[in-house]
């Protein structure tokens, strides 16, 4: 890698700190009630609605296997570029808060941890220690991709979908999410 | 210096110049196929043959001059053929339409082949073909027309008036004023005075546009046409006069004289043109000479006017413009729709007099805008429709039949994707028409009708959609056959066919794999047809029903929406998501009391006029919820292939138009989900797949009772 000082915002995700490359974030809004989108994995929050264009909302605790809590009013949106399928697109990613930008040196940069780490890690690009603090460098690529968004869908770790009729292996979610 | 210039300018815009030349070629091609077919039914018209030769002679020239070398030798011998024909050498007759076309086709695939960077092969066949139709001596033809005057036969010199104004960006486009010039020097001596009003000041000029135009006087033995062909590639967007200087208009010797004088920049040739205007009266002449009267020659000179004014008008009437340029247009006139309903709603709660008027001026102009804006992308079906001619002409010539296109309604409106996705699912409609509906001559002659069959393509606005048929008056489909062949498929019970009305036996036709020809013929026969065409019709949320009389015809009538982008819904509420569901496949809204929830006795189904429908609830479906105990829910009755269901929702709001957004290829695999729409009040509400929300209600459904029939067996043994 060569020798250089990029950007980095950091979020937090339940207590730990993450960071995503600033040029990948385009803007971090406000939470907004999200419609839910029925039949697709739990970490697929819902849609919503940016100046006319519907973006997916992740959440990223789901995603990653953490454990939910209550929303606060830091909870936000960041909207990022990511890479689906081979096409770029935006979606926003639940966050419990946003913290401050930082430059990191790339070479300050190490590879992620082969465990100790709550999540896999194909979605670390790396890690790096920031103010007495360690920061998990995400791999924004690698959230979206294709076959698992299809893997999770069939497995069952669905949106709310059980009826009458009880089939097994489906899990019931909560549709609260106004 | 001109010519560098020139030069310089072709190879900084070949890019541009390439992807041009293949957009014009391809409506040229298009226009040559269609003028073919037209002098097919008009030999004799010389205008259409003229267009004809124009049209082959442009691509030739553009293609040479950006290198297509082999498409522009094919083109010549094109050109040679038509040139004969032009010039009343060679008749037009069936075979030499019919090598034409091919010669077309094969330009066509040349230039698909062009761009692919693909080879082709050598077209020696038709290149003899054409040949042949030239006669003896077709090398006296093969050579452009520049080098050899032999079609003048006026051995005398006469003189030209030719005025020629290149437009500004004549250089962008690779043309370079000065080889016109020259060319026409070749043809005989040219005076040539340049016109330079138009030239600005040196801080002003810009070096790549043309600003001087010329004034050329020609003597020269060549005929007219030679002459005005100089400039067939710059007379569409420079202006271009040749005149035939009559030689006794001069007795006056006032054309001599006014030239001279423009010559020495004496007087402007506006000023002269007008001078002698009053003495060029070609029809005082005639009246003078008796042969002509002041109102013939009153209607003529009116004529002439009008025809003038109406090529203006047409040669300004349309502008290219890019398509996304269009789609990024739709989208923001989307959003002002939102958020103008959005307004109108704040405003109707502020109550303000002064500002609901206000905003209902802008309520007006939004919905002017955006039917406005949604009507760009509509074209006239008949250009797709024109395009059946060959097919009709080249199917039913294959197979011995005598068959009529009829077109009808051509100017009817519809979105440019429509159309383009319309275009395959008639193809098919129109080959089964001619292969299995049309019957042959003899066939015809025999039960009383005309030997030609008909087909007629029609379409209309009714209503808020589009109704295309595609109709023929052949032989109809056999009720009888199609009933045997579904029992034999398995598709439906012998016993069941009983009830069945000749519409029922009908829609088995649209079933995958059905298919009564008994030889697959390569056209079609191949079963995989009509279910296809109705799964297309349907993804552009349209319909398609069949209607025939044995013996007579058969009529298929498709129904589309006027547009795609925005949708008609009814918008309602299930658990906390709002959804919209399309207007088109609903059939009414009825109440779910309690009391006809107990009559089915645990079985989702009611009674709706005479059927039993069944049903689902969209809360059970999409939200995971147990059934509320409301006193009464609403179901929305909709269709469904071809019966009904029922959706239960918790409330309805009423109808919403707005834009459609897709919601993306994450989510291409949630059944019943079409995609999203942005509501008034900003929130998002899914747009409902009617038919795969149902089908797959049914399938889960299948899927439970299996499941559980499974772990009843399991628990028994």
């Amino acid at each position: 890698m060569d020798i250089e000082s990029r950007q980095f915002l950091t979020l937090t995700l339940d207590e730990e700190i993450f960071a995503i490359e600033i040029s990948r974030v385009r803007e971090v809004l406000d939470y907004a009630p999200v419609t839910v989108v029925p039949k697709m994995p739990a970490y697929f929050h819902g849609v919503i609605n940016l100046r006319g264009a519907v973006l997916t909302v992740i959440d990223l605790k789901l995603k990653f296997g953490m454990s939910q809590n209550e929303r606060t009013c830091n909870t936000c949106i960041i909207i990022v570029e990511v890479l689906f399928d081979d096409e770029t697109m935006l979606i926003g990613l639940l966050a419990d808060s946003v913290r401050k930008v930082f430059d990191i040196n790339t070479t300050d940069i190490e590879p992620p941890p082969k465990m100790g780490t709550r999540l896999s890690t194909k979605y670390i690009r790396g890690m790096v220690q920031q103010d007495d603090e360690f920061v998990v460098i995400l791999n924004l690529d690698m959230i979206l991709s294709a076959q698992e968004v299809s893997a999770d869908s069939l497995s069952g770790r669905l949106n709310a979908t059980s009826s009458d009729t009880g089939s097994d292996g489906l899990v019931a979610g909560s549709p609260e999410r106004a | 210096m001109n010519r560098l210039l020139g030069a310089m300018v072709v190879i900084d815009h070949e890019q541009e110049a390439m992807s041009a030349f293949y957009e014009e070629a391809d409506e040229l091609l298009n226009d040559i196929e269609l003028t073919l077919l037209e002098i097919e039914a008009d030999p004799d018209s010389k205008e259409l043959i003229d267009k004809l030769f124009r049209a082959v002679h442009t691509i030739k020239g553009s293609g040479a001059m950006l290198g297509f070398d082999k498409i522009a030798a094919f083109t010549h011998h094109v050109e040679s053929l038509i040139d004969a024909v032009r010039a009343g050498e060679v008749p037009v007759s069936k075979l030499l339409i019919n090598q034409v076309l091919l010669a077309r086709d094969h330009i066509n695939n040349m230039m698909v082949a062009e761009k692919g960077e693909e080879a082709v092969d050598d077209a020696a066949e038709i290149i003899s073909g054409l040949r042949a139709l030239l006669g003896n001596d077709p090398d006296m033809l093969v050579a452009p027309p520049r080098s050899s005057d032999t079609k003048s036969d006026s051995g005398r010199d006469v003189s030209y008036r030719i005025t020629f104004i290149p437009e500004e960006g004549i250089f962008m486009r690779g043309l370079d004023p000065l080889m016109i010039l020259l060319e026409l020097e070749d043809h005989g001596k040219a005076i040539v005075t340049p016109i330079t009003e138009s030239l600005p000041v040196l801080e002003n000029m810009a070096p790549e546009k043309c600003y001087i135009g010329y004034n050329i006087l020609l003597e020269t033995n060549a005929d007219i046409d030679i002459i005005k062909d100089v400039f067939i590639f710059v007379e569409e967007d420079s202006i271009v006069e040749v005149e035939l200087i009559d030689s006794s208009l001069g007795d006056t010797g006032a054309t001599r004289l006014g030239d001279i004088l423009v010559d020495r920049g004496e007087v402007k040739e506006e000023e002269v043109n007008q001078v002698l205007a009053q003495d060029q009266k070609t029809g005082e002449k005639l009246i003078n000479a008796g042969l002509a009267t002041e109102s013939q020659v009153a209607a003529a000179l009116q004529e002439q006017k009008l025809l003038r004014e109406r090529k203006k008008v047409r040669e300004s009437a349309t502008i290219r413009v890019a398509a996304d340029k269009l789609d990024f247009l739709i989208n923001v006139v989307g959003e002002l729709v939102t958020a103008q309903a959005r307004l109108t709603d704040t405003a109707v709660s502020i109550g303000s007099m002064q500002l609901n008027a206000t905003v209902e001026e802008i309520e007006r102009l939004v919905t002017e805008l955006r039917d406005n804006v949604l009507g760009i992308r509509m074209i006239p079906i008949g250009n797709t429709f024109n395009k059946f001619n060959r097919l009709v002409r080249d199917l039913s010539m294959g197979m011995g039949k005598d068959i009529e296109l009829v077109v009808k309604g051509g100017e009817t409106e519809l979105d440019k994707t429509m159309i383009e996705k319309i275009h395959d699912p008639l193809v098919h409609l129109v080959r089964n028409s001619i292969d299995h509906g049309i019957e042959t001559p003899e066939e015809r002659r025999v039960s009383g009708k005309d030997a030609t069959g008909t087909v007629v393509l029609q379409a209309a606005h009714v209503g808020g959609s589009v109704m295309i048929t595609i109709s023929d008056d052949g032989r109809g489909i056999d009720y009888e056959k199609v009933a045997r062949k579904a029992v034999a498929k398995g598709l439906v019970r012998e016993a069941d066919l009983e009830g069945m009305s000749r519409e029922d036996i009908l829609t088995f036709i649209f079933l995958p794999g059905f298919s009564t020809a008994e030889i697959v013929s390569d056209v079609s026969g191949r079963g995989v047809g009509m279910d296809v065409v109705r799964t297309e019709i349907s993804k552009l949320r349209g319909r398609i029903e069949i209607d025939s009389v044995p013996g007579k015809g058969t009529k298929i009538s498709i129904r589309l929406p006027l547009t795609m982008a925005i949708i008609d819904g009814l918008l309602v509420r299930a658990q906390d998501t709002k959804y919209i569901i399309p207007i088109n496949r609903i059939r009414q809204c009825v109440e779910l009391t309690s009391d006809i929830i107990s009559m089915a006795h645990g079985r989702h189904i009611l009674q709706v006029q005479e059927e039993i429908v069944p049903y689902v609830r969209l809360r059970e479906i999409f939200n995971g919820c147990a059934r509320n105990d409301k006193e009464i829910e609403q179901i929305i009755i909709v269709e469904y292939e071809e019966s009904a269901a029922g959706l239960v929702i918790d409330q309805i709001y009423g109808d919403h138009q707005t834009v459609i957004k897709s919601l993306g290829k994450c989510y291409e695999h949630v059944h019943g989900i079409a995609g999203a729409t942005v509501l008034g009040d900003g929130s998002v509400a899914l747009i409902l797949d009617v038919p795969q929300l149902v089908k797959s209600a049914i399938d889960d459904e299948v899927e439970a009772l299996e499941h559980h029939r499974g772990r009843q067996e399991a628990a028994g043994s």
